[in-house]
């Protein structure tokens, strides 16, 4: 099921909350009830679009729970450790044939006299999110970072969680224990959790779903404005649609009674290429950080090591995205640009003027998507030719105009809505006497003008699902 | 802090009412079964079985269930196109414009899609009319005359594309024959009664002369309200449906069966015994689904038709005849050409409801006469949609 559905917001939300409500608040044993029905309704959110592979979700979260216990019987001994090695095993062994088998198999079918029947399986949505949260668990709980939850159905709420399953963000097992186990909702953060969660929603179906109407359009011509265009909307379309879920999830954890971290933090502003991966996809990057990069030895063993350890991390953080070469290409060409800018340009860029490194950045972030929405070196190759003007459409056409123009304000708006300036404003209105009265009545005003607008295109069959489902 | 309060518990408020309002109004609700301004019938649920569910048929298909039993969906969708249209100044909405010269809308076509409907053309006339003066003409859009550019049908590339898939073909440019008024400010197609500056350029190019209209009697039909303002939810305000009298002209129409029978040039639904609807006219799908009518431009020769012949009483014996493979463009001008020219009979022929293969068993293409495959645009979308 998505958020940006009728579904969701108007069949099954509203049933949740209800229940979820009607519960009684309490600690410990006395939260389980409301734990019970979010697993519950988890299920069913995640069992709607895809039945089958919902008792695949359910095996790997036993999985998890069954190593744990071990972890946790054998601490400190090679039995944990044994134990660690099968929850990854499994995990990721369940990962790589779900996701990632027919990619290996279409390689291996290169070889000569290799021809091996592609197994052509599904993706299951949501496979690379949840099986890192249940990693991350059994991780955590091998270093000791965690206590081990003994309750499958516990941990079962954890990974689940419908707000965060399909798209993230990635939340640790670490950061939601305690709210397990006891969690306080109140109508102030219900209020917190519902705007956070209306803006989420209108960055999806207001802007990123719209934006998804010209990039296609774009993409499909051959000249070089059309090319930069299809850059411009496309980072755009990915950064509102994915940081949309973000928000959609944080708001639907605020309402809940759960805190789930950040995700995004305005990426297109950043001054380096550093910088923006602190910002995009903080959870995902912070995941790869603490169990790859610091368990590879992190700096800690000499330039070269840290060379081929930051390469390694941005090579599983590209395949993480997909199972083909570009993704992989496009995790490597940021590995590169991350340690350009570690060894060669980290003071040049402190020295550079805040314009010129914001178009560097920018400049290399939208080259990247080429890297990403393409699927064979001829169309890689194609894009980047395009950008320097060797399309046979030349320079524009009258088509690529009518969209420009026919888009300008949509792309105006996301730009705009990109940079921390309407949150900004939001802050000075907050902070203002005179205002903040304003603000009480505005805000709600605004979330109602919002939801009715984004439910009209819903009604209108405007339907478009997230970017991120297909990793 | 008391403000910052507030105003968050005003937001839950807010969305809990929201949400609540339209739970409750769908609850109450009973679904459509016809969404009337987009001539369809409403999505329907699948049986809610074990079966369906595990195989994702049932939650598979409850997306559009939901949004077309949505509470006031017919303002939201006009609310919809009003964000689009005012809100975020976007020229289109899914390729649907309000222009000065009413609603419109364009249609991408890539290159295989003319180069298929070349190829099909080519082969209707090399198997059925090797014997005939073969003609092509596409009716331009009326986007092209909306005053504005619009994406659409590649005229420049239609033609390239044409002139080497079908050389020997003759065409007849009809832009210089149109304008913006000649077509329904609701609707896709043109006005019977501004046709007459297309009659004179087709007269030119089949008969030698202009086919004049001087002296032609009309009749006000009533209101017109074509598909474009249901697709656009907006308002535009009705045409007016005019039809030019043509006293000499009979209609024959093709039945499934095989066998002709007399039907009405105009069916305007006034106390006409001939109804084909139960046959192959889109009406039954329309009846079938509780609509009177699904489209007002069936007023022509009783709309989608296999096969119709007209027949000019005054010109028996004239030894001209004409065959027009068609699509509903047709159906307006067709009683023109019959009632206007001197042609005994003009042969419509829809090869989006008869397979090509078919046509020796019910037409009989007489020798020496002419034949013009005579598309709007549209068709050129989807070269599967003849059956070729």
């Amino acid at each position: 099921m998505l958020f940006s559905s009728v579904t969701f917001l108007y069949w099954f939300l509203p049933v949740v909350l209800v229940v979820y409500f009607l519960i009684p608040d309490g600690r410990g044993q006395k939260q389980m009830p409301r734990n019970m029905w979010l697993l519950l309704s988890s299920l069913v959110f995640y069992a709607w679009g895809e039945p089958e592979y919902a008792i695949l979700m359910v095996l790997q979260i036993l999985s998890g729970w069954f190593f744990g216990l071990l972890i946790e019987r054998f601490r400190g001994g090679i039995g944990a450790k044994l134990a660690l090695i099968a929850a990854l095993a499994v995990g990721l062994g369940g990962l790589a044939f779900f996701k990632y088998a027919d990619f290996f198999l279409a390689n291996l079918n290169r070889l000569p006299g290799v021809d091996i029947p592609l197994l052509k399986i599904a993706l299951p949505i949501g496979i690379s999110f949840y099986t890192f949260q249940a990693l991350s668990y059994d991780i955590d709980l091998y270093r000791n970072e965690a206590a081990v939850q003994k309750n499958p159905l516990l941990l079962a709420t954890y990974v689940v969680l419908f707000p965060q399953l399909i798209a993230g963000p990635i939340v640790r097992y670490v950061d939601v224990a305690r709210e397990l186990k006891s969690r306080k909702t109140t109508l102030e953060d219900f209020g917190v959790g519902a705007r956070r969660f209306v803006a989420g929603l209108a960055k999806k179906v207001l802007i990123a779903n719209t934006l998804a109407e010209v990039v296609g359009i774009f993409a499909a011509e051959n000249n070089a404005l059309a090319a930069w265009l299809y850059l411009i909307t496309y980072g755009l379309q990915i950064y509102f649609d994915f940081s949309g879920y973000s928000d959609m999830a944080i708001g639907l954890g605020k309402i809940l009674g759960f805190k789930f971290l950040e995700n995004f933090d305005y990426p297109y502003i950043s001054r380096s290429i550093t910088e923006f991966w602190r910002r995009w996809h903080i959870s995902l990057s912070s995941w790869f950080r603490d169990y790859v990069y610091i368990t590879l030895g992190g700096n800690r063993r000499g330039a070269a090591r840290q060379v081929l350890n930051i390469l390694v991390v941005w090579l599983l953080t590209g395949f993480w995205h997909g199972a083909g070469w570009n993704f992989i290409l496009w995790g490597l060409y940021f590995g590169l640009l991350l340690l350009i800018e570690k060894f060669l340009l980290e003071k040049p860029l402190k020295k550079l003027p805040s314009a010129l490194s914001h178009v560097y950045v920018i400049a290399l972030v939208l080259i990247s998507w080429v890297f990403f929405n393409s699927f064979s070196a001829g169309e890689i190759a194609h894009r980047l030719g395009l950008l320097v003007g060797a399309g046979t459409g030349g320079a524009y056409t009258a088509k690529t105009l009518y969209y420009l123009r026919s888009y300008f304000v949509p792309i105006l708006i996301a730009i705009i809505g990109a940079t921390p300036l309407p949150k900004n404003l939001l802050t000075i209105a907050e902070n203002s006497r005179s205002l903040k009265t304003a603000l009480a009545a505005a805000e709600p005003i605004a979330v109602a003008v919002l939801l009715i607008a984004v439910s009209a295109y819903l009604a209108d069959g405007s339907f478009n699902p997230f970017i991120y489902f297909r990793f | 802090m008391k403000q910052d309060k507030i105003r968050h518990i005003l937001t839950a408020f807010v969305l809990a009412a929201i949400l609540g309002a339209v739970f409750i109004a769908r609850l109450v609700s009973t679904p459509p079964k016809l969404i009337a301004s987009e001539r369809r019938p409403a999505a329907k649920l699948e049986e809610l079985t074990a079966a369906n569910v595990l195989s994702g048929k049932y939650t598979g298909g409850f997306e559009d269930f939901a949004a077309d039993s949505f509470p006031l969906r017919e303002t939201m969708r006009k609310l919809h196109s009003r964000v689009v249209f005012s809100v975020l100044r976007q020229t289109d909405k899914g390729g649907l414009y309000l222009g000065n010269a009413g609603a419109g809308k364009f249609q991408e076509i890539n290159a295989e899609e003319y180069k298929k409907i070349a190829a099909k053309i080519g082969a209707v006339a090399e198997t059925w009319l090797p014997e005939l003066n073969v003609r092509l003409c596409v009716i331009p859009d009326k986007s092209v005359y909306a005053g504005s550019y619009y994406p659409g049908f590649d005229t420049a590339l239609a033609e390239r594309i044409f002139a080497e898939a079908l050389p020997d073909m003759q065409r007849i440019d009809l832009s210089e024959a149109l304008s913006s008024g000649d077509f329904y400010r609701t609707d896709l197609h043109w006005n019977q009664a501004r046709l007459a500056t297309v009659m004179s350029a087709l007269g030119r190019e089949l008969s030698g002369a202009p086919w004049a209209m001087d002296g032609a009697k009309t009749r006000t039909v009533g209101e017109f309200s074509g598909v474009y303002p249901g697709q656009l939810a907006l308002p535009v305000a009705p045409d007016t449906a005019v039809t030019v009298d043509v006293p000499h002209v009979t209609a024959e129409y093709l039945l499934s069966a095989g066998s002709w029978i007399p039907g009405p040039v105009y069916d305007d639904g006034t106390g006409t015994e001939y109804d084909f609807s139960a046959l192959y006219n889109l009406k039954t799908a329309g009846e079938a689904h509780g609509f009177p009518s699904i489209d007002p431009y069936n007023l022509f020769l009783c709309g989608p038709q296999m096969i119709v012949r007209l027949t000019n009483t005054e010109n028996a014996g004239s030894g001209r005849h004409l065959y027009l493979f068609r699509d509903s463009f047709s159906s307006s001008l067709a009683p023109l050409i019959a009632e206007f020219s001197d042609y005994e009979t003009v042969t419509l022929i829809d090869l989006r409801y008869i397979n090509a293969r078919l046509l020796g068993e019910f037409v009989e293409f007489v020798p020496g006469s002419d034949a013009v495959f005579l598309y709007g645009s549209q068709i050129f979308g989807d070269a599967s949609i003849l059956m070729v």
